[in-house]
């Protein structure tokens, strides 16, 4: 008799640890209102995984550390050991800024000279930049000679500021470029009248380093091909007027955006 | 019998007891919930939601009728998501994850399974660091066949980029 009671409490702890889970797990299945979701059994004792514990139920989600500055649980852990480690952090790192300021000191100096002399012989290469050669004695087509704006032997007047606001990569590349307006027909107008006055078979395209042939100009539908030099060579060039395209592509930057431009008024610009 | 051999006895047994109880030690329930829960463009239907901390992962058991869909989430090394379609199924990465935060779902592999759980939706934002998550309908993850994430999207940004991929 003695000896069974001295077993029990023994046997009352096994019998207590075993029912306890099971008690968990049958008010789980039964299933609480809505309202209950989170389980009670997470008021007493530690988690499994010993996790620290959040403001929510606990449970992982995955999204939270997504949230600009990793979730709660991630930053528990980390923390200095102690000033010492932060000192000879902060040492080490002067030590290195020192060094790394003195080399990009000797690299900036390097860099520099080297862009002078870059500068120079580009410089001096612009100064030897031939102009586009004026073909004015050749072939030249008979709506240039006299009142050329009216002679177009295409249909025209359709083209201008509208048209090229309404290219789609209009406003987010000349914002980039910082291109506020393309040249108007006034100013082609006037470029190519003073052009024919001058017997030159080309304009200065403005604000750009192309000059156009305007008497090359031809137009099919909407598509226009001409001929322009670009400080080296002469090129041909095909531009669509409506789609805003030169060579099948959106101009890659402001030059040939006003290249596109003055074509196009030539051809089709009121 | 002496006292020790009787207390040892007795600790024996209470192991053993608790080894073979039906919840391992590993595991615990965290919540449950009842809530719909909705495959591919079906109706929504009942379904019951348990939360449950195994090992260091969180798995999220849908029960379906007989049927139990379930998700887990590890953090370590990397957040990750798995899912898989039956108890004995091996698990695979999710392709991805949306939570839509006015509809308190959450959902997977293009909306293939959603459940209405704002327990966890609740969690995220109680978990988040930041204000990322305030004033957000919709926070999105895409993982790589790896399970490891390439894209967190948000609002706007989630429907830029199922347009960018053609969806």
């Amino acid at each position: 008799m003695k000896r069974v009671l001295r077993l029990a409490p023994v046997l009352g702890l096994g019998l207590s640890l075993w029912l306890q889970p099971l008690a968990l797990r049958a008010a789980v299945a039964e299933g609480e209102p809505v309202a209950m979701e989170v389980a009670r059994a997470r008021g007493g004792g530690g988690r499994a995984g010993g996790r620290s514990r959040s403001r929510g139920s606990g449970a992982r989600t995955g999204f939270s550390s997504f949230s600009g500055g990793g979730s709660r649980r991630a930053s528990g852990n980390r923390q200095f050991s102690g000033n010492r480690q932060v000192d000879r952090q902060f040492n080490r790192q002067t030590g290195r800024t020192d060094r790394v300021d003195v080399r990009q000191s000797g690299r900036t100096t390097r860099t520099d000279l080297r862009q002078t002399n870059r500068t120079d012989r580009v410089s001096d290469r612009n100064k030897t930049r031939r102009k586009a050669i004026n073909t004015w004695d050749r072939n030249r087509p008979n709506w240039v000679n006299n009142n050329w704006a009216t002679n177009r032997p295409w249909r025209y007047g359709w083209y201008g500021g509208s048209t090229w606001n309404n290219w789609g990569w209009w406003p987010g590349r000349a914002a980039a470029w910082g291109v506020g307006t393309l040249a108007t027909f006034a100013v082609i107008d006037s470029l190519v009248d003073s052009a024919v006055s001058n017997q030159t078979s080309y304009i200065v395209v403005p604000d750009s380093d192309y000059s156009l042939y305007y008497s090359s100009v031809q137009a099919n539908g909407d598509v226009v091909s001409f001929q322009a030099d670009d400080g080296s060579s002469t090129l041909s060039y095909q531009a669509d007027c409506r789609a805003g395209t030169l060579n099948g592509a959106p101009p890659q930057n402001a030059d040939e955006a006003q290249l596109l431009n003055a074509a196009c008024q030539v051809a089709f610009g009121q | 019998m002496n006292r020790p051999v009787l207390l040892l006895l007795g600790s024996a047994l209470g192991w053993v007891a608790l080894a073979w109880s039906p919840v391992r030690a590993e595991t615990e329930v965290i919540y449950s919930l009842d809530t719909t829960c909705t495959l591919g463009s079906g109706q929504p239907q009942p379904c019951q939601v348990e939360a449950v901390e195994v090992d260091n992962t969180t798995e999220y058991r849908h029960r379906l009728g007989a049927r139990t869909i379930s998700y887990r989430i590890l953090d370590a090394p990397y957040v990750r998501i798995e899912g898989r379609k039956g108890d004995g199924d091996p698990w695979s990465s999710v392709r991805n994850a949306w939570i839509s935060f006015p509809t308190n779902e959450l959902c997977f592999n293009d909306r293939a399974f959603c459940v209405v759980n704002p327990t966890f939706l609740a969690d995220v934002k109680a978990d988040a660091r930041g204000s990322a998550f305030e004033q957000r309908d919709t926070v999105g993850l895409a993982f790589n066949p790896d399970g490891r994430v390439d894209v967190a999207c948000f609002d706007d940004g989630c429907r830029r980029l199922l347009e960018a991929i053609g969806r």
